[in-house]
């Protein structure tokens, strides 16, 4: 967010908007004010499925607002026994998963973005090579046991420890850090260590922040490391469970005749559960966000000691 | 002193534990008697299965106390999750981990060949050879034509699994046609009985305003889906010329397999059909439109819907006044008869499905064998299905006799109503089937129906003078016209193509000109149908196009696969 | 500096190449009971059999089709929509506009796919009836045939993920040192050009680092949003690698030795992802200086 630096400008030059300008404000206000309208109103949508009743959601009813109000669907949710620990694992793996993932992915990142380390193309291809060949469900499992880590918390964390793409993005919001800075900081006998820590990350407040968002996403939204690794019920994160949730309110057929089949397609709450669930997934991020832009006016820092 | 006391319990514990194994001595039953484990002590079998919401207990659970009972075992349960299990599953026999005395879940025959074959389940011929599957052989003699085991056997005659099956008679016709009776009673038209006058039923409903509304232009005369339960717009009307049922299209002409698509009738059921939509008779949405979709058209009171395909328009519900009425607007036709006097329905006859494997890590496989044989009769079929008798379902006469002034009536024409299993009305039978319950697996069974679903009855009138008839009730309709449906399935002449079992060598041969021929074929009917580009257009291109794809190839493992199982 | 990397490369080592003998699976013919390595060795085979299917041509160009289409047009809009986004004044309008449109991308394939069968519905749906009172008489079907299902992929995909796309850019531009901005206003620069000779210059290497990587999913469709859009009239461009792969492979009906075949059609979109990667990758390095190495 660059609302300081604007606000600067405003108080520095109050009338200077030219007509031009103008006619670029109003241009760019209007482009982006559509396309927000256009995004919001399959998200009011949305939401107001959440609230309705199965039938309103499966007929196609619901548009702006709930029809036949009703918590239904997130009371099974909420209902289901464990929700809570789910959300608790869930908020844990989040938080770990993410220090580890950033910790990790700095770690790497900063000595790959020097080009003065000898072999770091190389090396860079070494991990670049994994994002495109890998080994497959079947033999990461067997790993994976081999370790004895099925059925236990790190497998969680660990083997996702960190991811190559996110990597390259540091590694080039690093190498932006000017490289006088480095020379200065090298000539008044700062270590490799120190400088990490006192320049580089503090430096990189911006590009971490977006990493931490969208590892912490992935770890939000992962359901399939769990399914891979997990057997407690009571270790399994939210997205587990919330499939566990679809699952028991869905409407199978296949399986059944007649009569049964009425029965079920009543109590199908399959359709609203779909809705309940991204507005219960979306929410946490909806806190997490405002907190991840701070970091994004801190980057100007970066100009600010070029400066 | 307290924590010593602790230790030498549980130390005490611990012995126990370590020495029930032990315990466990005993021997085998001769075939036929129960309980099947002679010792003292009930022999512990360790089952895995799949977690099940529906199932709230699996120790303290009616029907794993009567097969403990019944065999004198004790099933201790591992469980798989919910989510995908079956890839679950998948990867624990890949990677070799070590597995319960048995794996409690439906796999396809060819899967079950796969793991079986090398080793990871045994192989139950030698059993059945012996006569040890007592229920299993007297079911296959009960049933000769139904092909139990036949269905399941793979070709060097191996079978990996007791099977389960549910012979419903209603999931076999699902392929339905049902029409507005308000759009005939408006126009003064009746039920067509062929694909003649079906169409003039159609026209009729295209060009007046069938719906009473005062717009002769707002009804949508055929409607279908090809993703929604027995909706396809295409199935029902193509049996009216040539057979053709909904997995690989195949058929049976003179002992040999042979494909539908490649008949001469298929294409001029393809015309017929093109002749629907290019007439503005059916809707061209029929082959975009899912279950949402059919709902939100035909279930609003404006009546814009002239007739519908359908297994049982079930999916209206009947949560809502409106809801109810619309289902009820539509009556269920017969198949029709095509032009050359072809009349089948699109049928898939009820087989078995491998489900109760015993693994290479049991140590006594005949015992486990024996226990999963125990389940399949109707009594277990009864218990797992509906629950307890009395509380869950209720034979009829026991019913009459607590309210002589209430009526049952049969469902399927033909079958004496033994048992109710619903009560709609009075709410005295409790069906439990899809609630959290302790009473049953949630289907999951090793069970053998026979035919206990065609003698379920209703009750058409309750001792209140209540009444559940034709009239108020869409399921009365379904049952009653599955009736009907079941007298032209394609069985009966030996058209149909059974279950085909192949070698995993022939599996790797076709499997992928198996997927490509049925997409194409249904990719190229479809856009024939609607009038795009298609090769139908030219039916020799078409064939020839087949071939190109390896129709000769697959064709003729299918035969090869058929003559092994089938011919005798 | 080499201690620094100690733990990402134990972790590299461990989790990725120790496992990395299961890719040899592409060029055997897998049988679980012996394992993956203990399976016979078939060279090509599996890859020639690819190269040899009726349906090569068609899910290998409708891959490469919608995913060079989308890329044109949706990797472009996130980078517009980022620079417009930063140079709005107004801190609230800023916001909101931020809030909302990130928000799609937490919507699930299934219920994006519902909600266009919804709207779009030739019958009840919103667009035709608005239309329809507006004197318009929209009586196309978009689900039906190739065309119509290209458009509403690719308009869907710029619809979800247009916001979230911009985070990485909007990052980027917090690096923009504000003195440039108001020397260049002193000097009479209108906002325009600010964002081009100042604004997009400083999210260049970002640019050039997503662009790349971008490439290097080139051949990658993912199956959800295709197989929940598919139907028998749009699968001339809806059958697509992963909806083929689904198919042939992994349905029960297709026999257990098809998990090699698989992986082997993984691995051709594996080495043509790479080819693209490292082209463009070469292309970038001469344009701008801003490559991967």
């Amino acid at each position: 967010m660059t609302g300081h630096q604007n606000e600067k400008i405003r108080h520095a030059n109050p009338i200077r908007i030219s007509t031009g300008d103008k006619a670029y404000y109003t241009i760019t206000y209007t482009i982006l004010g559509l396309f927000t309208l256009l995004i919001i109103m399959p998200l009011i949508n949305v939401v107001a499925n959440s609230f309705s009743s199965q039938d309103a959601v499966a007929f196609g009813w619901v548009t702006f607002w709930p029809v036949d109000f009703t918590l239904k669907g997130y009371r099974a949710v909420f209902d289901y026994k464990g929700i809570w620990t789910a959300y608790g694992n869930t908020f844990i793996y989040a938080i770990v998963g993410t220090t580890i993932n950033l910790s990790v992915t700095m770690m790497c990142a900063y000595p790959l973005a020097r080009k003065s380390l000898p072999g770091h193309g190389f090396i860079t291809g070494l991990f670049m090579f994994t994002m495109f060949f890998g080994g497959g469900t079947i033999p990461n499992y067997i790993l994976v046991r081999g370790l004895g880590m099925i059925n236990s918390r790190t497998s969680m964390i660990i083997p996702g420890a960190m991811s190559v793409y996110n990597m390259i993005i540091a590694r080039t919001f690093i190498k932006n850090i000017p490289s006088e800075l480095e020379e200065a900081a090298k000539i008044d006998g700062c270590s490799d260590f120190k400088y990490f820590f006192q320049m580089v990350l503090p430096l990189s407040g911006t590009v971490m922040a977006v990493l931490a968002l969208y590892y912490a996403v992935g770890h939000w939204n992962d359901y399939f490391t769990a399914f891979l690794y997990l057997k407690d019920q009571n270790k399994m994160p939210l997205q587990m469970v919330l499939r566990a949730i679809l699952i028991k309110n869905s409407f199978n057929t296949e399986a059944l005749a007649s009569s049964a089949e009425e029965l079920l397609y009543n109590q199908s709450l399959q359709d609203l559960l779909k809705y309940c669930f991204i507005v219960i997934s979306t929410l946490p991020i909806l806190v997490l966000y405002p907190f991840v832009k701070k970091y994004f006016v801190k980057g100007v820092m970066i100009g600010a000691v070029k400066g | 002193m307290k924590s010593k006391l602790l230790s030498i319990v549980l130390a005490a514990v611990l012995v126990l534990a370590l020495c029930v194994p032990a315990l466990a001595e005993g021997g085998l039953s001769e075939p036929g008697v129960y309980p099947i484990w002679t010792g003292d002590e009930p022999y512990v079998l360790k089952v895995l299965v799949c977690t099940n919401a529906h199932v709230s207990d699996w120790d303290d659970n009616t029907f794993t106390k009567w097969v403990e009972e019944k065999c004198n075992v004790d099933l201790q349960f591992e469980f798989l999750p919910e989510v995908e299990p079956k890839q679950k599953l998948t990867i624990m026999l890949d990677t070799n981990e070590e597995l319960p005395d048995v794996v409690l879940y439906g796999l396809s025959v060819a899967e079950a060949y796969n793991y079986g074959s090398k080793g990871k389940f045994v192989n139950l011929r030698e059993y059945l050879d012996d006569g040890l599957g007592v229920n299993i052989d007297s079911a296959v003699e009960r049933f000769p034509t139904w092909n139990l085991i036949t269905n399941i056997t793979n070709s060097d005659g191996s079978v990996y699994a007791v099977p389960k099956i549910q012979a419903s008679p209603q999931n076999e016709t699902k392929y339905k046609l049902w029409i507005n009776k308000t759009y005939l009673d408006n126009l003064g038209l009746e039920m067509p009985t062929d694909t003649d006058e079906f169409r003039e039923m159609l026209e009729a409903f295209r060009d007046n305003d069938a719906n009473g509304d005062g717009d002769p232009n707002d009804e949508i005369p055929l409607l279908g889906s090809p993703s929604s339960w027995g909706s396809n717009p295409v199935k029902f009307l193509t049996n009216a010329f040539v057979a053709e049922d909904d997995r690989d299209m195949w058929l049976i002409k003179d002992g040999h397999v042979e494909a539908s698509y490649t008949q001469d009738e298929w294409f001029e059921a393809v015309d017929y059909i093109k002749g629907l939509v290019d007439d503005k008779l059916m809707a061209p949405e029929s082959f975009t439109y899912g279950r949402p979709e059919i709902k939100a058209v035909a279930g609003t009171a404006g009546n814009k819907v002239g007739a519908l395909f359908d297994s049982s328009l079930g999916f209206f519900g009947s949560d809502t006044e409106e809801l109810v009425e619309a289902r009820l607007r539509f009556w269920p036709a017969e198949p029709l008869t095509g032009p050359e006097g072809v009349r089948y329905v699109s049928y898939n006859q009820s087989s078995t499905s491998p489900l109760w494997f015993v693994t290479s890590f049991c140590k006594n496989p005949e015992l486990a064998f024996r226990v999963g044989d125990s389940m399949f009769c109707e009594e277990a079929y009864m218990l797992g299905r509906f629950g307890v008798e009395g509380e869950n379902w209720i034979k009829t006469e026991d019913y009459l006799a607590k309210h002589p002034n209430a009526e049952i009536s049969t469902s399927l024409e033909g079958y004496e109503p033994t048992y109710i299993s619903e009560d709609s009305h009075l709410g005295e039978i409790v069906n439990v089937f899809l609630t959290a319950q302790n009473v049953n697996w949630f289907d999951q069974m090793p069970t053998f129906s026979g035919v206990s679903d065609y003698h379920g009855g209703f009750i058409s009138k309750y001792e209140d003078g209540y009444e559940v008839n034709w009239e108020n009730s869409g399921g009365v309709r379904q049952n009653s016209i599955t009736g009907v449906y079941q007298k032209f399935a394609p069985t009966l002449d030996g058209v149909y193509c059974p279950n085909l079992n192949f070698t995993t060598d022939e599996l790797e041969e076709i499997s992928e000109i198996r997927a490509t021929i049925k997409s194409f074929v249904n990719e190229q009917r479809t856009n024939y149908v609607l009038g795009r580009d298609s090769m139908i257009s030219d039916p020799e291109a078409f064939k020839a196009e087949l071939e190109t794809i390896g129709l000769s190839k697959l064709l003729e493992v299918a035969d090869a696969a058929y003559q092994r199982q089938y011919a005798d | 500096m080499y201690c620094f990397l100690a733990i990402p490369l134990a972790w590299l080592i461990i989790f990725k190449y120790v496992p990395m003998y299961g890719a040899t699976i592409a060029f055997k013919r897998y049988d679980f009971s012996v394992g993956i390595l203990g399976s016979p060795w078939v060279g090509l085979a599996n890859f020639e059999k690819f190269f040899k299917s009726y349906q090569f041509e068609r899910v290998v160009g409708n891959t490469l089709y919608l995913s060079v289409v989308q890329m044109v047009l949706t990797f472009p809009i996130p980078i517009i929509f980022a620079l417009l986004l930063n140079s709005v004044l107004a801190r609230k309008y800023k916001s909101a506009v931020e809030n909302i449109t990130y928000m799609p991308h937490f919507i699930s394939t299934v219920v994006l796919v519902g909600i266009m069968n919804r709207v779009l519905d030739i019958n009840t749906g919103m667009i035709n009836n608005v239309l329809y009172r507006m004197g318009i008489n929209f009586d196309t079907n978009m689900f039906i045939g190739g065309p119509n299902f290209r458009i509403l992929y690719i308009l869907s995909g710029v619809w979800q993920s247009t916001g979230w796309g911009s985070i990485i850019y909007m990052a980027a531009l917090s690096a923009v040192d504000p003195e440039l901005h108001e020397a260049a206003t002193i000097d009479g620069a209108s906002r325009l050009k600010r964002v081009w000779y100042i604004d997009l210059p400083t999210i260049i290497p970002t640019i050039a680092i997503t662009l790349i990587l971008r490439c290097g999913s080139l051949m990658t469709i993912g199956f959800d949003k295709a197989y929940l859009m598919q139907n028998d009239t749009n699968l001339v461009a809806s059958e697509v690698i992963s909806t083929y792969v689904y198919k042939v492979g992994l349905t029960a009906e297709s026999g257990p030795s098809n998990t090699s075949y698989a992986t082997a059609i993984g691995m051709f979109n594996s080495v043509v992802n790479l080819i693209a990667l490292l082209t463009v990758n070469k292309i970038a390095d001469k344009v701008s200086g801003s490559g991967l190495w």
